[in-house]
């Protein structure tokens, strides 16, 4: 895919390959008419090749310029097309349209190309786009083909998913440290002593060898000063102190520095997710804002003890280099002879066992999830007698386990011997050569001891750097998403919030037009008025916009286009507090918290009275039960709490609406997943509960609305009938439809008929 | 409940006509025309050319017309269309040879060579979900995009390939 340099004109002509500017030229049309050029990477044949799509101000083009004869596959008019959509196929999915033919009646579809699934948006939004201009007119804004495009901004590699436009690799690394830093400001006085710390201790681990070089060259040596001794072993003992007392110091703020760093960093996300608008959670699922908010930090953690390690390892390696050169040049080089095939080492460590250890985590991991589907369907297997088959499929996991359990100890038994040997070999050159220059007398006895220390010291350190870059890579990619995270715009907050006291609870939609995606609204144009006080019932198919249209009147979304007004107030002119304060909602799948019933109830006003929270319980029809409980209003439900049933939740959900008395009541549902005696109960705390109340009710089951003051049809996202029930039934159209059949429906399940 | 959706429809094939015209597949079938219909494989994995469901494609659900118990029995123009037409809908790349995997921030950056070409792919690292097991040595990978890559025999690969497969797929 190739990217525009510039962004005021979306089709450059030098991008359009010859032929399609020929095929253009010789029917008429110019480049510079093309108001939308997408090329797809499937040719006619179903092989890779280069079609395109091409929109002009007045066609439709389809032109494959591989075909040197017959470029120009498919010509329509645009205002011919009156539908497109896209099908996924298997690894590729396919534009159809369906054009206007003779007499004006719809011809078939037809399909126009296939597309290799990476464009499955691009070619969405052309759909979508040809579906709105057949309905809406020519005025219709043309889709950017560069929007959402799933290769890095940088480089042009396919991006990994996710939100990020620029892929890991690219990743400005400085930038990002720099944001670190600044993130630990308050911390940056406690780093620096560590810094120093680390220093002082790499300091203290060089003094011994060196006093060693002293206590044989200088004490015991023939004529050497023996009063020196006592003084040496006393220094040797006073490093060794005061090495111990910096490793603990080091250790303590380092733990203190990096876990209330990232503690903070946590709290930080969470604040800040708190704040965001509802469609980030419809993009990313729990699932991952969970990884990000708790196992990320955990491992930021982790990775920043890590660093510190590495930055020991490095002060070790560059001082025991320059002491090593210092004292003798020439036995210096030979340390240096074993190096490589230290850092050789290491590296075949991670390239040769990790697979290893890799496969046993995914054997392990299969066999697990093998028993989690035999234990959580254990009666399924019983009801069809399949135990056994179930037994060999577990005996089978489990050899592979066992048999890469026993490849990873093996190849472990081959390396770490290996290992060891080029560890010490490093040792023995150093003996070799160190001796003869010992009995060459050009160096000291002292000296090479002390080298041979140093030595010990050298390689350890040296194969531990070989790990930095992944290190460093895991950490930057870790903190990046963060910031990314924490980069997300918050839903906007009114500069000056209206302050409306007491509404009144008149609701007003003025021509709202909203999607999740801009592309597709799913509420078009829609405007109505509900006065105060009315109960307003909302029917349509599922996909009609129902459910949206409450989402944006509880101010969950933001309108595109047009405007929420309560008591004449825009909704984003009040503050959320007064919005969630005066719109109280029922949701069919009533959450509860984990805490007691009470503290759920009274959810919204913590400072409710008991005999308030009873008055809502009872008011829902929920002190019958709550009083029956062991524990009363003090049982504790939620997760991992005690069960109640749906019906019970859901009063518990009506009482929490109740005590916070709102003056717009919402119903999304809120009766649909329970039997039908515990519909009762709850249909008699509903009607309860919207009395003097603005209330919006969404129903599944047509005769909950029974006794609604109106009924509103939506379809498509668009307002296609409204007025009483009876009306409506009079009416005989979508509504009266849809009663048939439920009515149906329901005779078929013995129930009561409306 | 409607019996007729209970019984299995399988066409004759005799009686069947196909016929493409542009990118689009109609049939005719016990006289009726459908003008664009879509194909099926019921076990696109096991019996490539058997049990193919025809649907037709301008319903709303892509109602099935019925099942072709072996395409390969109908005529030579029919089985023509027919193939032409599966061939587009199931865009499955071969595996043929492995340039590249490299594993770099939890994914997977393959390079191989297809038989529809050199292609380069992204693929979540958690392979025991994104690389499936089809066969005895038959793999599918699933990249981030949803498309599907086949290795039809992981063993018929070369040493060196199998090597690099088996060391990222954990195999």
């Amino acid at each position: 895919m190739k990217k525009d340099d510039d962004g005021d004109s979306p089709i450059l002509t030098a991008q359009l390959p010859m032929a399609v500017v020929d095929v253009l030229g010789k029917h008429g049309s110019s480049p510079d008419r093309v108001t939308l050029a997408i090329p797809s990477d499937l040719g006619p044949d179903g092989e890779f090749g280069e079609q395109w799509l091409i929109i002009d101000d007045e066609n439709l083009w389809v032109i494959n310029p591989a075909d040197e004869k017959d470029p120009l596959r498919y010509i329509f008019t645009l205002d011919e097309i009156v539908d497109a959509k896209v099908e996924r196929c298997v690894g590729n999915a396919l534009l159809e349209v369906t054009v206007r033919g003779a007499y004006g009646m719809p011809e078939h579809p037809q399909v126009l190309l296939h597309y290799s699934s990476e464009l499955t948006d691009k070619f969405g939004h052309v759909a979508h786009y040809l579906r709105r201009r057949a309905k809406e007119g020519p005025d219709v804004p043309v889709p950017d083909p560069d929007e959402d495009a799933n290769r890095c901004m940088v480089c042009g590699r396919h991006l990994p998913g996710g939100s990020a436009s620029v892929c890991p690799k690219c990743m400005q690394r400085g930038k990002i440290f720099k944001r670190l830093m600044q993130e630990a400001r308050p911390y940056w006085g406690r780093l620096a002593v560590i810094v120093g710390l680390l220093l002082l201790g790499t300091g203290l681990d060089l003094t011994p060898p060196y006093l060693t070089r002293i206590l044989i060259d200088d004490v015991l040596q023939a004529g050497g000063q023996e009063g020196l001794l006592l003084w040496v072993v006393l220094g040797l003992l006073g490093v060794r102190i005061m090495r111990t007392l910096t490793t603990i110091f080091i250790r303590t703020l380092r733990i203190n520095i990096s876990a209330r760093f990232t503690a903070g960093l946590r709290e930080k996300l969470f604040d800040h997710v708190a704040e965001l608008p509802i469609d980030y959670f419809d993009k990313n699922h729990t699932g991952r804002l969970m990884t990000r908010i708790n196992t990320d930090t955990r491992e930021l953690q982790g990775l920043f003890q890590q660093i510190s390690v590495f930055a020991l390892n490095i002060m070790k390696v560059l001082g025991i280099g320059i002491i090593l050169f210092s004292m003798a040049p020439e036995l210096g080089l030979y340390v240096l002879i074993p190096t490589p095939f230290v850092m050789l080492a290491a590296y075949f460590y991670h390239r040769y066992m990790r697979p290893y250890f890799e496969r046993v985590w995914s054997a392990r991991w299969r066999l697990n999830s093998m028993l989690n589907t035999f234990l959580s369907g254990v009666r399924v297997v019983r009801a069809f007698g399949q135990e056994a088959r179930e037994r060999e499929r577990y005996q089978d996991r489990n050899q592979t386990m066992l048999n890469n359990r026993l490849q990873v100890d093996l190849a472990w038994g081959k390396f770490f011997p290996l290992i060891s040997f080029a560890f010490s070999a490093g040792g023995l050159i150093i003996w070799y050569a160190g001796g003869q220059a010992v009995l060459a007398e050009r160096i000291t006895l002292g000296t090479l001891m002390a080298f041979v220390g140093y030595l010990g010291m050298f390689y350890g350190p040296l194969s531990a750097l070989t790990e930095v870059s992944q290190t460093m890579n895991r950490f930057l990619t870790i903190s990046q998403r963060m910031f990314e995270m924490l980069d997300e715009e918050p839903q906007p907050k009114p500069a000056h919030p209206v302050q409306t006291g007491t509404l009144e609870g008149e609701i007003v939609l003025d021509n709202v037009t909203f999607g999740y995606d801009p592309y597709y609204p799913v509420i078009e144009e829609l405007s109505f008025t509900i006065e105060p006080g009315e109960l307003v019932g909302i029917v349509g198919h599922s996909g009609a916009g129902k459910t949206t249209l409450i989402n944006l009147i509880c101010r969950f979304y933001d309108v595109d286009e047009g405007a929420i007004r309560i008591d004449g107030v825009d909704i984003r002119d009040l503050s959320m507090k007064e919005i969630r304060q005066q719109v109280g909602l029922v949701l069919q799948d009533p959450y509860l918290f984990h805490g007691t019933l009470r503290e759920n109830i009274a959810y919204g006003r913590p400072d409710a009275t008991r005999e308030e929270i009873i008055a809502a319980a009872k008011a829902a029809n929920a002190h019958e039960f709550i009083s029956m409980m062991p524990e009363g209003y003090n049982t504790i439900v939620g997760k991992g709490g005690s069960g109640i049933s749906g019906g019970e939740r859901q009063r518990v959900s009506i009482a929490r609406a109740i005590l916070n008395n709102p003056k717009v009541l919402i119903l999304d549902e809120a009766t649909s997943s329970v039997d039908t005696k515990t519909e009762r109960k709850i249909q008699s705390a509903l009607d309860e509960l919207v009395q003097g109340r603005t209330t919006i009710a969404i129903a599944h089951r047509l005769s909950t609305l029974y006794n609604a003051d109106r009924i509103m049809v939506l379809k498509h996202g668009r307002l296609v009938e409204q007025g009483t029930p009876q009306e409506l039934m009079d009416k005989q159209g979508i509504f009266y439809e849809l009663v048939q059949m439920q009515s149906e429906f329901a005779s078929l399940e013995g129930a009561v008929p409306l | 409940m409607d019996t007729k959706t209970l019984e299995v429809e399988y066409m004759d094939p005799q009686k069947v006509r196909f016929q493409r015209k542009g990118d689009t597949l109609s049939m005719t079938f016990e006289g009726e025309y459908y003008p664009r219909v879509e194909l099926r494989r019921c076990f696109p994995l096991a019996e490539g050319t058997r049990y193919l469901s025809i649907r037709d494609a301008t319903t709303e659900d892509h109602e099935e017309i019925g099942i072709l118990y072996d395409w390969t029995e109908l005529d030579e123009d029919d089985r023509q269309a027919v193939s032409t037409e599966l061939h587009l809908f199931y865009f499955i790349p071969r595996i043929k040879r492995v340039e590249s995997i490299n594993k770099e921030f939890g994914f997977l950056y393959w390079e191989v060579e297809t038989d529809k070409g050199d292609l380069d792919f992204v693929m979540r690292n958690r392979v025991t979900h994104y690389a499936r097991q089809v066969g005895e040595n038959r793999w599918m990978l699933i990249d981030v995009n949803k498309a599907r890559y086949e290795i039809p025999d992981l063993t018929a690969l070369e040493k060196r390939d199998q090597r690099l497969v088996r060391r990222f797929l954990r195999l």
